[in-house]
């Protein structure tokens, strides 16, 4: 089957008063990988069961295509979908699992042994084809799932935090698996994840959803380095929040005044003068001999990285990571220093959130 | 020498007493009955010593066979038909919303907790041969289908045990992981598909479950076919029970045999 672009359009579902999606719209290209980020409560399994035909679409609509999909039962969908739990139906031996969708679509028999061969062998169990799923592990279940979902050769594949049961290091293998297989089979991937590193390891464009809404849609550096709100900032990787004080008539030309420290000739897109907030990176903040002044109060060697705990004059903490490689000693806790930041990375808000840079 | 022996000093705690405690619970009510049983069932009072003279005797005559076929053919179908009412009517409360679900609920166990041959008793008072509705019916001139028989006792052992393979069942539904059928719909299955290939192969162990208690618990019952059989439609147990109080002077040899071929019947299924 030829695999579809997916329209949303302000898609709504309602449990009584509490609004799970509230009026989504998304465009995801045809072949994309496309990932649904937020955190419990989001919203964002609902919209991914609303594609699948699991939920009802109370209003909006969805579409495959030009087809409109929304009172299509979920069996004529053409979706394949891979399951938190995996759901392995456990009276069936792996092959008959991966077989399942073949037979329910009438496939040959000829044609079902040598497509699940084919899909099997892709996932790399071919010799596991004979067990039952009482006999494997949590990894080797995924790969029957993935299998499963996609030898039916889906318009549209659907993950719902397929990796959440596995373990660290099983997780970013089979991620880089999931990633080269859906490369090479091309088919439009809609993948949910409370994870963000996961996320942004895998996907081809993000949307950050959080109560209901779409917070940003993009691709994952734009959506790490410019988070346009300050949900996205804290919710994506580690930010600082800084207060500050934006002053100066030229906002091509403003100062930032956080903790009696001023940072001269900051280009802002619009005027702005009073108070703000800054986000930044712990990775963009360096300790040198000039900037905010501050107490460091608990450094942790992690290896690569040391990463500082520090309390400005202001009363605030920030996070600040200095790499080992840079480091000529780790500073004691306690220390008086001086944390600078990259002007660059940093992003702006003025008092209502909004993005001024 | 106990070293040798893998053998250990027991500890002597509050546990050890329990091991104790159990074990020689279970000698004295399961064991000794159960293999004075057994033993008994190899002496006759016409041969002196061990002897399978009564098991002979069961295997040669009709009157016996025919009991035993007559068992079989009973609880066989009665599971049969537990298993069509019990297990549909699991899927429909477990799966809809049926009005009045919790009276019903209570009205299964209700059936489930009063003894068989209460029913069977209700029943003749009904359809009996001095039966209200039988006479009902007489008076205008309608003859009503007999109670009495093997239809009769597959009746009510039908509306009184179809609860187990209920209760069975509508638990394995109940707790089904419900990806594994939206998995199922997902990969392009309709309802009904979904039914055949995951739904019930993933509750069968509940289901045999259920059948077995039916099974087991029909094939030992005694109040309903002796109230219904009339003597006409002899099931081991009532053959137990006679034999045992026999007119003539009873014969508990006889009797200890035919309880061994009852439990292993039951046993057999059991293990199936």
């Amino acid at each position: 089957m030829e695999s579809y672009n997916v329209a949303i359009k302000d898609a709504v579902k309602t449990y009584g008063d509490f609004k799970a999606v509230a009026g989504i719209t998304l465009d995801i290209n045809k072949g994309e990988f496309f990932t649904l980020l937020g955190p419990s409560g989001c919203g964002k399994t609902t919209l991914l069961r609303m594609i699948a035909g699991f939920n009802t679409i109370d209003q909006g609509t969805i579409s495959f295509g030009d087809r409109v999909i929304n009172n299509v039962p979920a069996h004529k969908r053409g979706i394949g979908m891979v399951f938190q739990n995996y759901a392995i139906f456990p009276h069936l031996s792996v092959f008959n699992n991966v077989a399942y969708g073949l037979k329910a679509r009438k496939v040959s028999a000829d044609e079902i042994t040598k497509r699940v061969e084919i899909a099997l062998e892709m996932v790399q169990i071919s010799e596991l084809a004979a067990r039952m799923p009482n006999e494997l592990s949590g990894g080797q279940q995924q790969r029957v799932a993935l299998a499963r979902a996609f030898v039916i050769e889906p318009s549209v594949l659907l993950m719902d935090e397929p990796l959440s049961n596995l373990d660290a290091k099983l997780r970013v293998q089979m991620r880089a698996t999931i990633k080269k297989l859906q490369r090479k089979l091309g088919i439009t991937t809609i993948y949910v994840t409370h994870d963000q590193e996961e996320a942004l390891a895998i996907s081809d464009r993000i949307a950050v959803m959080r109560n209901g809404l779409i917070m940003q849609v993009g691709e994952p550096t734009e959506i790490y380095k410019k988070p346009e709100n300050e949900f996205v900032a804290g919710f994506i990787g580690v930010s600082n929040f800084l207060d500050c004080e934006i002053e100066g008539k030229d906002h091509e030309n403003a100062v930032l005044n956080v903790s009696d420290y001023r940072l001269p000739g900051i280009r802002l897109s619009q005027p702005y003068q009073g108070a703000g907030k800054i986000a930044v990176r712990p990775e963009y903040l360096t300790l040198s001999k000039e900037g905010i002044q501050g107490k460091i109060e608990l450094s942790t060697f992690l290896g690569d990285f040391i990463e500082y705990e520090i309390l400005l004059e202001n009363g605030q903490t920030i996070q600040l990571n200095e790499y080992t490689k840079d480091a000529l000693t780790i500073k004691p806790d306690g220390m008086k220093v001086k944390v600078m930041m990259d002007t660059d990375s940093i992003i702006i808000y003025n008092a209502q959130g909004e993005v001024l840079n | 020498m106990m070293k040798l022996l893998g053998f250990r000093k027991p500890k002597v705690d509050f546990w050890f007493f329990v091991k104790v405690i159990v074990i020689l619970a279970m000698l004295f009510f399961l064991v000794y009955p159960f293999s004075t049983l057994i033993t008994r069932s190899f002496f006759s009072k016409k041969v002196d010593g061990m002897t399978f003279d009564n098991y002979a005797t069961f295997f040669s005559k009709k009157y016996y066979l025919d009991a035993l076929k007559n068992t079989l053919y009973i609880t066989f179908f009665s599971s049969l038909t537990c298993l069509l009412v019990g297990a549909p009517m699991a899927y429909l409360m477990t799966r809809y919303n049926i009005f009045g679900k919790k009276i019903i609920y209570v009205c299964i166990i209700l059936a489930l907790m009063s003894p068989p041959f209460i029913g069977a008793y209700s029943w003749i008072l009904l359809f009996g041969r001095a039966g209200f509705v039988t006479k009902l019916f007489a008076s205008i001139g309608i003859k009503t289908p007999t109670i009495y028989g093997p239809g009769g006792i597959i009746l009510v052992f039908t509306l009184h045990l179809y609860p187990y393979v209920y209760l069975y069942v509508s638990g394995a539904l109940s707790s089904i992981d419900s990806s594994l059928e939206e998995a199922g719909e997902n990969l392009g299955s309709s309802k009904i598909r979904r039914l055949f290939t995951v739904t019930l192969p993933v509750v069968m162990p509940s289901i045999l479950a259920g059948v077995v208690m039916v099974f087991m618990t029909s094939l030992a019952d005694f109040g309903t076919p002796m109230l219904l059989g009339e003597g006409k439609t002899r099931v081991l147990p009532v053959l137990v029970y006679d034999a045992y109080m026999s007119e003539i002077g009873g014969d508990a040899n006889m009797a200890s045999t035919l309880s061994v071929i009852v439990v292993a019947c039951s046993l057999s299924v059991l293990l199936l």
